[in-house]
């Protein structure tokens, strides 16, 4: 049935990305596949509610955020911070990686970053959605975007630094 | 703009994204042009941006992950038109029709545990429903209980260690039977059947059986005046460690 071919076509497009993405943010491979899978039901119960077919992506990368932010039953609201305030947080220098890094070594960086940050982040690495789009599906304001990516990159290459394993060898140059 | 906000600006530079047009984005990367210092540090960032970009995209993805998710998850049922409803009525009661002169019928296979097994897992492979979805399972059975479905099963060890994800209750021979949902990240997920014995004639033993039905492999046993089948994916070997 053309419904159900379609649910697939969705289910083989999407899951890969979407399961990245909630990777990033719980850290846990167990429970990102829970939540990627409460998404597709999600979709499969109301997503016929959605007018503009072209907005499929987003509606999904939205519904994974707010259910990965339920469960973890976040309360509090994190204030806005200007762009100039990231100065203090910026390494001299980026630390010099392998051309390859781990994504273990990433996660548990990425887990030290500010919470607020870890979406933000995760999506400007992950996906090729514009400053615009990532607000809509993280449902910020636009400059409130801006400033939590360049922030959480900034608390990333401080954490990058001096890595889970101890200090990195420099890439020769 | 200063050289300090500009740095801030390129933090979030990607080449080839839409961002390069903003117009914050233009003026930082301007400054590029007549400082040697920033153009020094914007080179190593970029190295930077590139290798954490690789890291996040190729994260790997569970093989199984897509399988298990249209396994659980299914688009809604089509809503029948309104037009149609008088002709689906006069169908429904037709069929019911049918039923009730088959059902003063001697029985002959009908209550099989072999029709049971062959049932239970057709209703799995085309479109079932979860009646509660929760991964606390003193909830489940307390949701089975409230429907006069099997509640008190014991789930062997195997099982046991699972996160559930739901419940439905379906209906044999007049009988309730449960449906436990239960995730296996390499497997999908589990389908638990539980019926009382006396609705289910030829039923298995206490020691385990296993067949394989139409996709699924199952493994049936009885105890403590209930059957048990455990129906998924993968190979008896999968399902035997679930014991």
């Amino acid at each position: 049935m053309r419904g159900e071919l379609d649910f697939e076509r969705l289910v083989e497009d999407y899951h890969a990305p979407l399961y990245r993405f909630a990777l990033s943010l719980s850290r846990n491979e167990s429970d990102a596949a829970d939540i990627v899978q409460e998404v597709f039901y999600l979709w499969a119960a109301k997503g016929h509610q959605l007018a503009d077919k072209t907005k499929v992506k987003t509606w999904l990368f939205t519904t994974l955020h707010r259910e990965f932010m339920a469960r973890r039953r976040r309360l509090k609201r994190f204030p806005h911070h200007e762009l100039a305030e990231v100065e203090n947080e910026l390494p001299e220098a980026p630390p010099a990686l392998p051309d390859r890094l781990d994504w273990e070594v990433v996660s548990v960086c990425l887990g030290r970053v500010d919470a607020v940050f870890q979406a933000p982040v995760a999506l400007f690495y992950l996906e090729d959605y514009a400053y615009n789009e990532i607000a809509e599906i993280l449902e910020v304001p636009l400059g409130t975007v801006k400033s939590r990516i360049a922030r959480g990159i900034a608390q990333l290459q401080r954490m990058l630094e001096i890595p889970p394993g101890g200090p990195r060898e420099p890439n020769p140059s | 703009m200063t050289l300090d906000q500009a740095k801030n600006v390129l933090l979030a530079y990607r080449a080839g994204q839409a961002d390069a047009a903003d117009p914050a984005m233009v003026e930082a990367r301007a400054w590029l042009e007549r400082d040697a210092g920033l153009r020094q540090w914007f080179e190593k960032h970029t190295a930077f941006q590139r290798t954490v970009r690789r890291s996040f995209q190729e994260i790997a993805v569970p093989a199984a992950l897509a399988a298990r998710i249209l396994l659980r998850a299914r688009p809604p049922r089509r809503r029948i038109p309104r037009q149609h409803l008088a002709w689906y009525a006069a169908a429904a009661a037709l069929v019911l029709f049918v039923g009730l002169a088959v059902f003063w019928r001697p029985p002959s296979r009908e209550g099989s545990f072999a029709t049971f097994r062959s049932r239970m897992v057709g209703a799995v492979l085309r479109q079932y429903t979860m009646d509660i979805v929760t991964n606390d399972m003193s909830g489940i059975r307390r949701f089975l209980a409230s429907r006069q479905a099997p509640a008190d099963y014991v789930l062997p060890p195997g099982l046991a260690t699972l996160p559930a994800s739901g419940a439905g209750v379906l209906s044999w021979q007049s009988q309730r039977v449960s449906m436990v949902c239960l995730d296996s990240l390499d497997q999908g997920t589990l389908f638990l059947f539980v019926v009382d014995q006396s609705a289910v004639r030829s039923s298995p033993t206490a020691q385990p059986q296993f067949q394989q039905v139409n996709k699924l492999m199952t493994v049936s046993w009885s105890q403590g005046g209930k059957v048990y089948l455990l129906a998924g994916s993968g190979g008896r070997d999968n399902l035997q460690k679930r014991l």
